[in-house]
């Protein structure tokens, strides 16, 4: 899979500039952090990449490779159970069911196969946003605060599945307000702030990184 | 006291919705007041009724009877040249009556008959059209005529009580509410998955679903209602594919209406307020119970401009009169299959602006 390359992407709302001429490139086989405040252009960037909005100006370049989402709103159909929605969204990429029932343990939503997926709690919802992402085994995986409301105990299981999941093939592009927990995890990241690209470095390029913590440099950058 | 607080919240709220309150607080109070001009008459003054000259009529003859009926001010007289045509619109409701006016009208020593002809299964003018009996057997002493003129008036057709006349209908309002209220309601919940499902399929794909499940409903409906009138003992024509197909039709161009408002207000509120309006907007000027023109000249115009007029017609027909050939409406066929495909254009264009408006 070559690497997704955006180039002077410019994203208007009016006489709101969300995306200022961001030119960025995300390489395969990384875990690549998009970070940046609120309403920075994180969202608006991940939804240009999914092709769910189209830049104002700019181009994106993306390979011919399978895009799996997780959302910062939890997408799925409330009215239907948890096993329900891995079955309709699983049978529309044509997901492999094997490969659906051990998603399913891995995200830790197997036994609440039966709950509506609307009555869950808002950390359950994420989870089953997240397993909904990787149901094609996409090649590239969009994840938009994974673990916004899920437990501590978690996490890492989940991370440790992500780390596991992305190999030379495929690319994780992430934005979390949780870089400490993502720190070991990273090889990229990227600021945005007010539309425009701030940083944009591989971490092992960085000097003096490690002794630094990856919020101070981020927050030094804004 | 916490009332002042609320208040301010309350007025918060409506300035950041602005266009809605406008809608809810202006344009629907003004569009009911407006409403009101499209119902002038509780008498049907402007329902047209054919007029033709039979037996060697003049047209001196027909203006009479032209004549006696403008003045009473009773439906709206239309001279027609062919008894045959006159009738064929009796039958599809372009006209609720045909007067057929004999030769030598009221010369002297002759006793003259004029004939009302009323279709038995429109019960909303059968009963009124007695009326025109009154005043078309004094047409003689109205106009000083040296011979008598009676008027006798002939009810064709089997007669439907107002419940078998309204079974049509009810059904048609059934599904407008259904294509204005549930439809929408239905399609707005995908919005809680719709990038989800624009990733993993389209909003096309999910239209299509829609569409596709709603059909038997229709039928489903459609039967049901056919049943419990047949249980209620009401005279009904059998069963048929073109009465079926006008209320599936019918159902398919207003679901891509409702739809199409729902998509180009971004699955919000406003949208569903729209479609009310929309639906109610249908109900009053369609002319589903009453005939065309019995509340104003105005109402009778907009009401043939409008699909659900003649969707209406065929299926009254097709439910309620013998001998109605499939193919007897089949201007009308075209034009609703036409504006159908229209609705889905606009549908389609509808799906492609919320694909970009994001």
């Amino acid at each position: 899979m070559d690497a997704i390359e955006l180039d002077g992407v410019e994203k208007r709302y009016g006489a709101v500039r969300a995306l200022n001429g961001v030119s960025v490139t995300f390489d395969p086989g990384t875990i690549h952090a998009v970070i940046g405040p609120n309403g920075s252009g994180k969202t608006t960037l991940f939804r240009i990449l999914l092709g769910l909005t189209r830049p104002s100006s700019g181009t994106v370049a993306m390979p011919d490779a399978t895009l799996g989402c997780g959302f910062q709103q939890p997408q799925f159909y409330p009215e239907l159970t948890v096993r329900e929605n891995l079955r309709t969204f699983g049978s529309l990429v044509g997901a492999d069911p094997e490969w659906i029932e051990r998603l399913a343990g891995r995200c830790g939503i197997a036994r609440i196969g039966d709950r509506m997926a609307g009555d869950l709690s808002d950390g359950l919802a994420k989870k089953l946003d997240f397993a909904l992402a990787f149901l094609e085994e996409p090649d590239v995986v969009v994840l938009d605060e994974p673990f916004a409301d899920v437990d501590d105990e978690s996490k890492p299981r989940l991370l440790a599945f992500l780390e596991s999941y992305v190999t030379d093939g495929r690319l994780l592009l992430v934005t979390t307000h949780q870089l400490g927990l993502f720190r070991e995890a990273l090889d990229a990241m990227t600021v945005i702030h007010r539309g425009e690209v701030v940083f944009d470095e591989r971490l092992a390029d960085v000097e003096g990184l490690d002794e630094r913590d990856l919020t101070d440099v981020y927050v030094d950058l804004l | 006291m916490k009332l002042p607080t609320l208040l301010r919240k309350e007025f918060d709220w409506g300035r950041h919705r602005l266009g809605t309150v406008a809608v809810l607080l202006i344009v629907l109070p003004a569009a009911f007041g407006v409403g009101t001009l499209f119902f002038q008459h509780t008498f049907p003054e402007n329902t047209p009724i054919a007029v033709v000259g039979v037996d060697g009529a003049t047209e001196d003859d027909v203006d009479i009877v032209v004549g006696a009926i403008t003045a009473s001010e009773f439906s709206d007289p239309v001279v027609y040249d062919s008894s045959e045509r006159a009738f064929a619109h009796l039958e599809r409701e372009r006209v609720y009556a045909v007067i057929e006016v004999p030769g030598r009208l009221g010369s002297t020593g002759t006793t003259s008959t004029v004939e009302i002809n009323v279709d038995g299964r429109i019960t909303p003018y059968r009963v009124p059209s007695r009326a025109l009996v009154a005043v078309l057997a004094n047409v003689d002493e109205q106009f000083s005529l040296p011979g008598e003129v009676t008027a006798e008036r002939r009810v064709i057709g089997t007669t439907a009580d107002l419940p078998t006349y309204l079974l049509p209908v009810f059904l048609m309002i059934f599904l407008m509410l259904f294509a204005f209220t549930y439809v929408p309601y239905n399609v707005a919940k995908e919005r809680r998955a719709i990038d989800r499902l624009r990733m993993a399929s389209s909003v096309d794909a999910m239209l299509a679903a829609k569409f596709v499940s709603f059909v038997p409903v229709v039928v489903v409906a459609t039967l049901v209602v056919y049943a419990v009138g047949t249980l209620l003992g009401h005279s009904l024509q059998p069963l048929s594919v073109p009465l079926v197909g006008v209320y599936l039709l019918t159902f398919l161009y207003l679901s891509a209406i409702s739809l199409a408002v729902v998509l180009l207000t971004d699955f919000s509120t406003t949208g569903r307020v729209l479609n009310v309006i929309i639906l109610f907007v249908l109900l009053a000027l369609s002319n589903l119970v009453y005939p065309a023109g019995f509340f104003s000249g105005w109402g009778r115009e907009v009401s043939r401009s409008m699909p659900t007029h003649y969707s209406m017609i065929i299926a009254r027909s097709h439910m309620l009169k013998g001998g109605v050939e499939p193919w007897a409406f089949a201007d009308w066929w075209g034009w609703l299959g036409g504006f159908t495909l229209a609705t889905f254009v606009v549908l389609k264009l509808a799906t492609e602006w919320y694909k970009r408006g994001e």
